[in-house]
């Protein structure tokens, strides 16, 4: 039985203005007395015709919720006029933006904190800072520590850059209000041009670290870090800017905050927001790497046109956008979307139709990623594209950090395979000696041997397969692996098998069943 | 007549990750609640409560599945009515309607000791032998790569032509933390950690979902904590949304107990002067109220009421008759 509700004849407007540039992200829903919803969208309210009686309205925009209560009995006009949110990026109207992070960040991000021999319209900008109430940032002889063990590296992650107290500016201070510490603060910038192309920001402390960056021609790829004790890799923030940063560009605040839904699972694009980027009325190509992202990754179809003309505008906009990863991952998002819709309307026709629907067929785009997409959303797409079609699409680094990823930044954010100049220096060092030489190939050997869960899943999966049913696709789709990994893994346990073989008297007969399922499991695969 | 049945997992001892502190205290109130006679109503031999040891050996997949099969063994031929599901532990969101549910031994290594809820759910609902299943998972729903959650392993032989409906509710979204907090009680003597999660869920389940007409429906519980975890988890300081997912109709009930439509309310005042104006939901008045007498005490209906001034627009208090709290201090 339904429940029908008693309503009030009475009806008055209820009106909601958020004067905020984040208004059109900020999600709004207005519950009667009972708890129902009344209302739910982005943005402001206009008039909105409801029956006398008690209202609950909840603002929400990532950490910021705000709820105001009403006694609807005559027409009512209210505002917000702040959003409380905090961010990486020093942009106005951030709680934690104050001038001691924006101007130099505004300053730095125009001049080059390193010169080089050619100044090239490209650069990557990087702006750490720190900021604590009572504790202040350690540091060595006066200098913070913020730039310490972070390095640049090349395409092919040879070291371009080691950050120093030198290539760097940087500040430690307090901020007093009327003699009374508020806060310790500490900030350090890293500006220098370089041609266009893929790059990676690696950090080589106690947590090792490593972040994709690419620079594409003409803008300035600008990445924003908080720290605590050590760098907080879930606060990175990875912008495009042309000029520099300016603290009072509103696109940029979207953008913040729509990667800041998107981190928290939330795909979903503000209306107003695809009309803005339908009309192409944006200039910053992380706008549309954005927005598009968003809509891929989201089950909507009702605007696929709209998204399309925005991805290939995209691609216009920025000229090596076919060598981008993310530009590459999104053109292959697209088509797997589109391939979905297709396959959900054959199904809808068919379920009319009462027959079976058939799988559709679409060919993806031929793609290769041998770099790592800024955003890890793109990795997703490309691991599933790899486990998809049987041709290579991976590169070699980008196969060894699907293991090591860290999902607690929207950004892809891995523990980095060693530096290859560390591998070449430790065979070289201690080339004379045999078991060196075996100790320094196991750095690469350390790398995969710390990602030892596959392995061992891999073992699992193998040991229950009794009947011999699962394929490399199989495998690969549960670990969530590209196929030539997981083959790579399966060549591992192979060798392994030699071992157990050795010491096969020491396993209880339960184990040995186990060791046997998994040899002839290994013996199929090596066919 | 069909009766209900219930397990319970707390597992707060974790081979390869931080332990937890609150699960077995959450596990132990949510067997209080299922085992009264106005709440699962659950009978002793019915109810199995599941909490962990410090050397991980408990509980493990098998002693969980050996129960489900000795109930399935129990009900051969016949049909249980509500199957009340909980666990409160470390979790991990495989996709947007599966959660791994990670058991003692899981580590970084052994990434896939945890059993899947939406492998347990579909199987449950397959095989037939409750007509309602209730999944609460008090658990967080991030993501880490690489983690196949468990099946079942116990089966009926054919999936039932008859099939389960179901209720799932995840303490998270996916891809965001569930949290723990201090509870802070009358006593404050008490500085248990708690997930937050199950104390809105049990406040729901023991009555504040319930409509006006006192009976707890599938719908009245996930409004009641959708509404109220976000709130509970604000004033933790913390941002945190269920997720459900259910196919069991909103005006199904989830307890045969018919809760109390009216309550005995007080409302002391602080400030003694001015006439207040007691409100329902549709801004109508109920009352008038002399404050001049330091307190009022009468019965009202289960529902949302608010006080205003006699000659203000404005309300000033809330008051929720849900059983939860019949006291309540104005000014």
């Amino acid at each position: 039985m339904v429940k029908r509700k008693r309503k009030s004849s009475e009806e008055y407007s209820f009106r909601f203005v958020i004067e905020d540039e984040l208004a059109p992200i900020a999600f709004v829903q207005l519950f009667d007395g009972e708890n129902d919803l009344v209302h739910s969208g982005y943005g402001s309210i206009e008039n909105l015709r409801v029956p006398r009686g008690m209202y609950r309205l909840r603002v929400e925009l990532n950490e910021f919720t705000e709820e105001r209560e009403y006694r609807i009995t005559s027409d009512i006009t209210d505002k917000l006029t702040l959003v409380k949110i905090s961010s990486a990026m020093p942009l106005l109207g951030r709680i934690n933006t104050h001038e001691y992070f924006s101007i130099p960040t505004e300053k730095w991000s125009s001049e080059v904190t390193l010169k080089t021999s050619e100044q090239l319209p490209n650069s990557i900008f990087l702006f750490f800072r720190y900021a604590h109430p009572t504790v202040p940032l350690k540091s060595a002889g006066g200098d913070p520590m913020l730039h310490q063990n972070f390095m640049i590296l090349d395409r092919d992650r040879q070291v371009l850059f080691i950050l120093d107290k030198e290539n760097t500016r940087w500040c430690k201070n307090e901020n007093k209000v009327d003699n009374v510490l508020v806060e310790h603060f500490a900030w350090c910038a890293f500006h220098v041009s370089v041609p266009s192309g893929q790059y990676y920001l690696h950090y080589n402390g106690e947590r090792k670290r490593e972040i994709p960056l690419y620079v594409f021609p003409r803008w300035q790829t600008q990445l924003f870090l908080m720290f605590s004790s050590e760098p907080v890799f879930s606060t990175t923030r990875i912008f495009i800017g042309r000029n520099g940063f300016n603290r009072h560009d509103a696109e940029a605040a979207i953008i913040d905050a729509l990667l800041q839904k998107m981190h928290n699972g939330i795909y979903q694009v503000p209306p107003s927001i695809k009309l803005q980027a339908a009309d192409g009325k944006w200039e910053n190509p992380m706008f549309g790497i954005v927005v598009c992202y968003i809509y891929l990754l989201s089950r909507e179809n009702s605007d696929d046109g709209l998204i399309e003309t925005m991805r290939k505008n995209l691609e216009h906009r920025i000229l090596d956008a076919a060598i981008s990863p993310d530009i590459v991952a999104l053109r292959l998002l697209s088509a797997i979307h589109k391939k979905e819709r297709l396959q959900k309307e054959e199904n809808k026709k068919a379920s009319a139709e009462n027959r079976v629907a058939e799988t559709i067929q679409f060919e993806l785009p031929s793609v290769k990623f041998n770099e790592p997409c800024m955003v890890a959303a793109g990795m997703k797409a490309v691991l599933n594209y790899a486990q998809t079609i049987e041709k290579d699409v991976t590169g070699d680094l980008v196969d060894k950090i699907f293991t090591s990823q860290r999902p607690d930044t929207i950004f892809t954010s891995y523990v980095p395979p060693p530096l290859p100049a560390d591998v070449k220096r430790s065979q070289s060092s201690r080339l004379s000696n045999l078991l060196s030489r075996i100790w320094s190939t196991n750095l690469e050997a350390k790398f995969e041997k710390d990602n030892g869960w596959v392995t061992a899943v891999l073992r699992e999966l193998l040991a229950h397969d009794k009947e011999g049913k699962l394929d490399l696709n199989d495998l690969a789709k549960s670990l969530r692996l590209p196929p030539k990994k997981v083959a790579k893994y399966v060549r591992m346990l192979e060798n392994e098998g030699s071992i157990y073989t050795t010491v096969k008297n020491f396993f209880s007969s339960k184990e040995r069943g186990r060791v046997a399922i998994i040899k002839e499991n290994l013996a199929r695969f090596k066919k | 007549m069909s009766e209900n049945y219930g397990i319970i997992i707390g597992v707060q001892h974790y081979k390869g990750i931080d332990p937890l502190e609150g699960p077995h205290n959450d596990a132990a109130d949510f067997e209080d609640w299922l085992r009264s006679s106005t709440g699962g109503n659950v009978p002793a031999n019915n109810c199995m409560r599941f909490t962990s040891l410090n050397d991980f050996s408990k509980p493990l997949q098998h002693q969980i599945d050996e129960w489900f099969g000795n109930v399935y063994q129990i009900l051969t031929g016949k049909k249980g009515l509500r199957l009340y599901c909980y666990f409160s532990g470390h979790g991990l969101g495989v996709s947007w309607n599966e959660t791994a549910l990670l058991l003692p031994n899981w580590s970084t290594i052994m990434r896939n000791a945890a059993l899947s809820s939406k492998k347990y759910i579909d199987k449950l609902i397959g095989d037939g032998v409750f007509e309602q299943i209730y999944f609460f998972m008090d658990c967080c729903s991030n993501r880490l790569p690489g983690s196949d959650p468990l099946p079942p392993s116990f089966s009926r032989p054919m999936t039932s032509s008859n099939p389960g409906e179901h209720l799932a509710i995840y303490a998270s979204e996916f891809d965001t933390p569930a949290f723990e907090a201090m509870q802070l009680n009358d006593t404050m003597d008490n500085s248990l950690a708690r997930g937050l999660f199950t104390q809105v869920l049990l406040e729901g389940l023991k009555g504040a979902a319930a409509g006006p007409n006192g009976l707890l429906t599938v719908g009245d519980l996930v409004k009641y904590v959708k509404t109220e975890l976000p709130e509970f988890a604000k004033k933790m300081g913390k941002t945190q949304y269920i997720r459900q997912n259910a196919s069991l109709s909103p005006d199904v009930q989830v307890i045969d107990h018919k809760h109390a439509e009216t309550y005995e309310i007080t409302i002391l005042f602080n400030v003694a002067g001015p006439t207040l104006v007691l409100e329902n939901t549709y801004a109508e008045t109920e009352l008038e109220i002399n404050t001049q007498t330091g307190s009022w005490s009468g019965s009202l209906r289960r529902g949302n009421y608010w006080l205003r001034k006699q000659d203000e627009e404005r309300a000033e208090m809330k008051i929720v008759v849900n059983g939860l709290k019949n006291r309540f201090t104005y000014g």
